[in-house]
Parts: structure tokens; sequence; C-alpha cells
């Protein structure tokens, strides 16, 4: 059946599709027909750049057991990163942030 | 029925991807096979399936091209821009899946394009499957001028509340009084979306109204049977139920 399972999220990073590295702007999470797995529906991660065309695009289809393995998987790696000290946000952002701080820091001077 | 022509008669379709002016009046992609003799004869608009206008619509509007049909398969996806088929229905996917007012203009615009060619004999179908079976029975409710409609396991004709979305904002069943067209319907017993259960309702709901439909539910399948691409595939359901089209569309799409 077709579910219209799909969220969707504005995400930061980068991807390997067909063509290289690129950068990567949205994900999706459905539950809907699998295009290539021998399930007939399966967990439907597509992480893309529709600002670069629909072949923007990094897809993985995953069963059930599966993605809940990686849904622990993340969480776990967030958690250790987190205390580590050194995790890190969106470095397009801290460029800003840093830039903001040079020309206040350049203002005041 | 299938492989059932004479050796020297002639037999073959031509078919390719053109444009046309679809829903809207926007130009929109179609996939359209026609057989290569000459004469009158019925239409077919097809529906493709929520994984997209794909190879195996291609080459459905073929199979039905070859059983004598003019058939015109519109990019429903059109307007989401172009890529494979699994890109495309990716970024449709995000955005919660195209809309209902969207699909049942573009059938429109596809029944009147067929109805406009030279060799249409005046009559003409709609099939689909999955999704497309469910976007034909909403098309075969709200456009008139069809003679024909088959739902292949279109899950969502039967829907509660809970389950419309703004891109499916009504259950096609709710529209079933106003269906005025013989109905054809194949089913896999083992199917979740139309479940048996779904199925009885919808059948339930034609018998209250008194329509003209034919229900074949197969044991022993589950959904989209008819796809060989795919483990969904089961070969003895799927050669009944592509006979039981071919009959359908033979009673019903001949002048």
């Amino acid at each position: 059946m077709c579910t219209m399972i799909a969220i969707t999220t504005e995400v930061h990073g980068v991807g390997k599709g067909r063509d290289g590295w690129f950068p990567i702007t949205q994900s999706t999470v459905g539950y809907d027909h699998a295009t290539h797995s021998q399930n007939e529906h399966a967990l439907l991660l597509d992480f893309v750049n529709y600002s670069i065309g629909t072949g923007a695009r990094v897809a993985v289809e995953l069963d059930i057991a599966s993605g809940k393995a990686l849904l622990a998987q993340l969480a776990e790696a967030i958690r250790q990163a987190e205390a580590s000290g050194v995790s890190e946000g969106n470095p397009n952002e801290s460029r800003s942030h840093r830039h903001g701080e040079l020309v206040h820091s350049h203002s005041a001077a | 029925m299938w492989n059932s022509f004479n050796t020297d008669a002639q037999v073959g379709v031509h078919a390719e991807i053109t444009t046309f002016t679809g829903g809207n009046g926007d130009t929109i992609h179609a996939y359209v096979a026609s057989p290569v003799t000459d004469g009158k004869r019925g239409g077919i608009v097809l529906i493709h399936h929520l994984p997209g206008w794909d190879e195996f619509y291609q080459e459905m509007a073929e199979r039905l091209a070859r059983h004598g049909y003019d058939v015109i398969c519109p990019d429903l996806y059109c307007r989401y821009g172009h890529g494979t088929p699994d890109d495309v229905t990716a970024k449709v996917r995000a955005d919660g899946g195209v809309h209902d007012d969207s699909v049942v203009a573009d059938a429109a615009a596809a029944l009147a394009w067929l109805k406009a060619l030279p060799t249409n004999n005046g009559k003409v179908g709609i099939i689909g499957s999955c999704s497309g079976g469910r976007h034909s029975m909403l098309v075969a409710s709200l456009v008139p001028g069809f003679s024909a409609v088959v739902d292949l396991w279109g899950g969502g004709v039967v829907a509660a509340a809970d389950q419309l979305t703004p891109a499916r904002p009504v259950a096609p069943i709710d529209y079933t009084a106003q269906l005025d067209l013989p109905i054809l319907g194949l089913f896999g017993n083992d199917d979740q979306g139309p479940s048996p259960e779904a199925v009885d309702i919808h059948e339930a709901e034609l018998k209250k109204h008194g329509k003209n439909y034919e229900f074949h539910r197969y044991d022993g399948a589950g959904h989209g049977f008819f796809y060989y691409q795919a483990p969904l595939y089961r070969q003895e359901q799927a050669m009944d139920g592509w006979a039981k089209v071919f009959q359908f569309f033979s009673d019903n799409l001949s002048a």
C-alpha cells in the first residue's frame, strides 16, 4: 500500500552522490514502497539538494529493524560526541558567527 | 487475450515520450503507445503508480497498445522536474505526494487528447495500479466521458479521516454514488493496502448504489502482483488478471 509517510527536515552536511560530494540541504525519512530492496516497503532515507537537481541525492532503503539500530547508533554517537566536548555545529553558521565577531571587533577598534 | 494473435496478422506498436497540454494548460510529458494498424479503436488513459512514471508503466502502455488501444500515460510528476524515476519520486514524496486535483486535471486532459485522435472510436477507459488504481477510481468519479475503469489494487480508495492528507483530501469511495461506468477491480488477498476488509467495504458500497462492477480477489498474491520487476510478482495470478483486463476492455471499449 502507499503509506504516504514522509518526514522532511532541513539539514546541513555533505553527501557523496553519483557525481561526487555535494552539500546536503534536506533529509526525508519515509516508509513507503521500496524502489530497490526486496521488501514491499522500506524506510526510505533521502539526503538531497534540490537546488542542484533531483539527482543530487543520496538514497538508502532500510528495513525497520535496521532503522531502529541506526537510530540507536545515531543517539549513542551524538551522546558520545557531546560528552567529548568536541561536538561541532553547522560550520557555515560558525563561520558567520566568527565573521560577525570579527566585524564587531573591528568596529570597536 | 495474450499470445492469441494470428501469425499472419499485422502486429506492431509505435511508442514514445511526447508532450501534451495537461491540466491547468501546462505542457507535460506523456508516454504514448499506439497500434501500427489503421482503423477506429478505443483509447486508454494509463495512470502510473506512486513509485513514479517508470519503465514498468512504459511497458504496460506498450502491452495495452499491442492489444489494440491508443494509450496515453501522463507524467503526473512532470512539474517536479526531471531525473531518474526514483529520484523524481523521492522529491514528490518529500513534498507530500502529488495532489489529487492535479491528477484529475491531467487525466481529464489525457481523455480529451485521446478523444481528439482520428483513430478514436468514442470510447476511452482508464486504468492504474497502486496509487494509480485509487486515482483511476477518483478520476472516473469526477470526470465524465470515460467508458470503463480498472482499479488494480488501489490503496486508499477506502480511507478513515485520519488517513486523509492535504494532497489526498477525499477518499474516492465517498464519490461512489456518482460513478456511472463499468468497473473492474483486481486485488490480492495478502495485500495490506487495500486489505481484504477494505475491498469488502468498497464492494459493499458499490452494491449499495447498484453499480456495474466486477471484483476478482486472488489467493497467494499481495500488492502489485503484476510487477515482474519485484518479488511481488505472481505469475499465475498476473496472467489471469491480465486476461480479465483485456476481456473487460474488449467488452467496454469496442465501438
